[in-house]
């Protein structure tokens, strides 16, 4: 029997908040690979925010019940709330300095109704690389190879 | 139903016949073909007339191919052409991906974050 789904009713609530209070961000990471296709594993989903200060953010979050928490030391900022866990809030993406150019540039996916901007996987690729992390190496050839399969099935339907 | 390529070849090889000729022949394009390859919906006009040049019934080119191993042979039809394409890549990682692209997006994710739980190498 299938385990119960992590990233459910909660999850995307907040993913719905933020499109309907039109807040610009971006799920980056293997989260938005693995939404892209990549066989790859993650432990959480990477939200690019363009401003953390900016009303609609705090807007959004409120509506769902969820809480900012700024970053303090080296802890970076996140979201706190039930449900709210698997989120990690991205301050910065190494190799891609411009979030506005990235967003202008965002492939959207729809889940369960609500349009979610992802980082395309070229893009992850860059930042990947750019990081250069053992982490990242080890994940390169698999993204690497997802979008080569990409390009070869571009307008193809699977079998 | 769809065409079984393997009976295609089989008879165009007892009529010393190659596809590209059987195809002129009978006015049907190869995406057309190719589309008749990979559906399971036959377009009737076509197959009429490959029958016609071959002077087989339909039923000659009818494939009984399971339906679930149909689909795992067209993936790995699929992996092989992409392997040709780009030399370098795995073969393993082609096939999950196209795996992967079978399934709704939100099942994807939740499959790598249960997957990740039980490993150190993450996002």
């Amino acid at each position: 029997m299938d385990s119960p789904h992590l990233f459910a009713h909660r999850e995307l609530s907040l993913l719905r908040a933020l499109q309907e209070h039109e807040v610009p961000y971006l799920v980056v990471g293997l989260g938005a690979a693995t939404l892209q296709g990549a066989p790859v594993v993650t432990q959480d989903i990477d939200l690019w925010i363009e401003d953390l200060r900016d009303a609609r953010f705090q807007a959004a979050l409120e509506s769902v019940g969820a809480i900012y928490v700024s970053g303090f030391g080296h802890s970076p900022p996140a979201i706190a709330g039930e449900g709210f866990e698997l989120f990690d809030l991205v301050l910065n993406m190494s190799g891609l300095p411009d979030f506005r150019k990235e967003f202008e540039e965002a492939l959207f996916i729809e889940i369960e109704g609500v349009s979610v901007p992802l980082l395309p996987l070229s893009k992850i690729i860059t930042s990947k690389k750019a990081a250069n992390r053992q982490k990242d190496k080890l994940v390169l050839k698999v993204l690497e190879d997802v979008q080569k399969t990409l390009q070869a099935t571009a307008g193809k339907k699977s079998p | 139903m769809h065409i079984d390529t393997k009976k295609v070849k089989a008879l165009l090889k007892a009529r010393d016949l190659t596809l590209s000729e059987l195809l002129e022949r009978a006015g049907v394009s190869k995406t057309a073909y190719y589309h008749l390859v990979r559906k399971s919906n036959l377009l009737p006009r076509s197959i009429d007339r490959i029958t016609t040049i071959l002077g087989v019934g339909p039923r000659a080119l009818l494939s009984d191919e399971l339906p679930a191993v149909r689909k795992v042979r067209l993936r790995e039809e699929l992996v092989q052409q992409i392997q040709h394409d780009f030399p370098d890549v795995d073969a393993d990682n082609v096939r999950h991906t196209l795996i992967l692209l079978e399934r709704p997006p939100l099942e994807r994710l939740n499959g790598a974050l249960r997957r990740g739980l039980a490993t150190s190498v993450c996002s």
